[in-house]
């Protein structure tokens, strides 16, 4: 990870961008910001539906991950919706729950209790798996992604560095007018990404945070 | 192409289309009722998802996830859901009643389910754009 980091920042922006690229399929479309920031809000409402159904879930999602979020298109804009919802009831056993997204959560590693901020927790790490474009520490499907080991460390790291839109995912590092949206959607990220679970937000004020960023920087009332 | 079979002691299997189709999916006797949580949704039953082609749209860490194309034009995702042998019929027709509820713009609507001790499907709406880990990552 850090002999790459160190490699790329001898290359041109050009071929940075193909390098990068190249750890994608080939004929990929880019995924704008505009379509990003539709499909967080809607994984945000999503989640704060669900905690608000489920107040006596322990964790109501419970397996809150990139390939649980499932993407509709409209003419104008992306769509998400959450599946495979619900589960943490039906695993009884811990190394059964371990399977589920809440599993790679400091609490359930550190064997204390899980509560609906481990889905905030999740939720955080997708922000940033969506703002940088890195996939969250394990294992890709086909294992020929780069893979960062924690992603939450490793972004909490350059923004401490006054390097924040470093972490931007290539393909949205050129719609400037986004980066104010992006740093703000960092800083929630790390917020829910707190390692104290008592210390993240609560989904509903997520998403009211995430509705305001909507509303004062696209101008809708 | 697959389809679906359950066998007579409720075990299934999706098999290749062209090889092993030998019970009958016509016998009454094995017809099951789903239980379907939204009256708008054409019913179909479990015979009539075991007739639907289908193809694997993921496999994940609890289950493989199918596209089922049903006789009568609809399509749908079933999830085959592996490690809850140890649940009881019960907790999961609850959990999965509690689910199947719930309706929201950005949830992926449970449509029906169907439980036996070898065999857990989830019905859920097909969503057609596939997941954000795609999206991202492909």
């Amino acid at each position: 990870m850090i002999r790459n980091y160190v490699a790329i920042t001898t290359l041109s922006s050009d071929k940075l961008y193909l390098w990068l690229l190249e750890n994608r399929g080939v004929g990929r479309i880019p995924l704008n910001w505009a379509a990003r920031f539709s499909i967080i809000k809607d994984i945000a409402k999503g989640m704060a539906f669900l905690h608000q159904s489920l107040p006596s879930h322990k964790v109501p999602h419970a397996n809150l991950k990139s390939s649980n979020v499932l993407i509709h298109r409209d003419r104008h804009s992306y769509h998400s919706k959450l599946t495979n919802y619900g589960f943490l009831p039906l695993l009884p056993s811990r190394k059964l729950s371990e399977m589920l997204a809440v599993g790679r959560s400091p609490e359930f590693c550190q064997g204390k209790k899980l509560t609906h901020k481990a889905d905030v927790y999740c939720f955080g790490i997708i922000l940033l798996e969506v703002i940088t474009g890195k996939i969250p520490g394990g294992t890709s499907p086909e294992g020929n992604y780069e893979i960062a080991d924690d992603l939450s460390d490793w972004v909490r790291m350059v923004v401490n560095n006054d390097w924040s839109t470093d972490i931007l995912d290539v393909e949205i590092l050129a719609s400037r007018e986004g980066h104010n949206e992006m740093m703000k959607l960092t800083e929630i990220a790390l917020q829910c990404t707190d390692m104290a679970p008592e210390k993240r937000p609560k989904m509903s004020e997520v998403l009211i945070r995430i509705e305001e960023i909507d509303r004062t920087n696209r101008g809708n009332d | 192409m697959f389809q679906i079979q359950i066998g007579e002691d409720g075990s299934s299997e999706w098999t290749d289309k062209k090889t092993a189709y030998s019970r009958s999916a016509e016998d009454p006797e094995r017809s099951v009722e789903l239980q379907f949580f939204d009256k708008n949704i054409p019913v179909f039953d479990l015979d009539d998802l075991l007739r639907a082609s289908a193809e694997v749209l993921g496999k994940g860490k609890l289950g493989t996830t199918y596209k089922a194309n049903l006789e009568s034009g609809a399509v749908i995702s079933v999830k085959r859901v592996e490690y809850m042998d140890s649940l009881s019929k019960k907790e999961f027709i609850q959990q999965m009643q509690l689910l199947g509820k719930m309706r929201h713009e950005n949830l992926v609507q449970i449509i029906s389910f169907y439980y036996s001790k070898e065999e857990k499907l989830i019905v859920y709406e097909f969503v057609p754009g596939g997941s954000l880990f795609e999206l991202l990552h492909g």
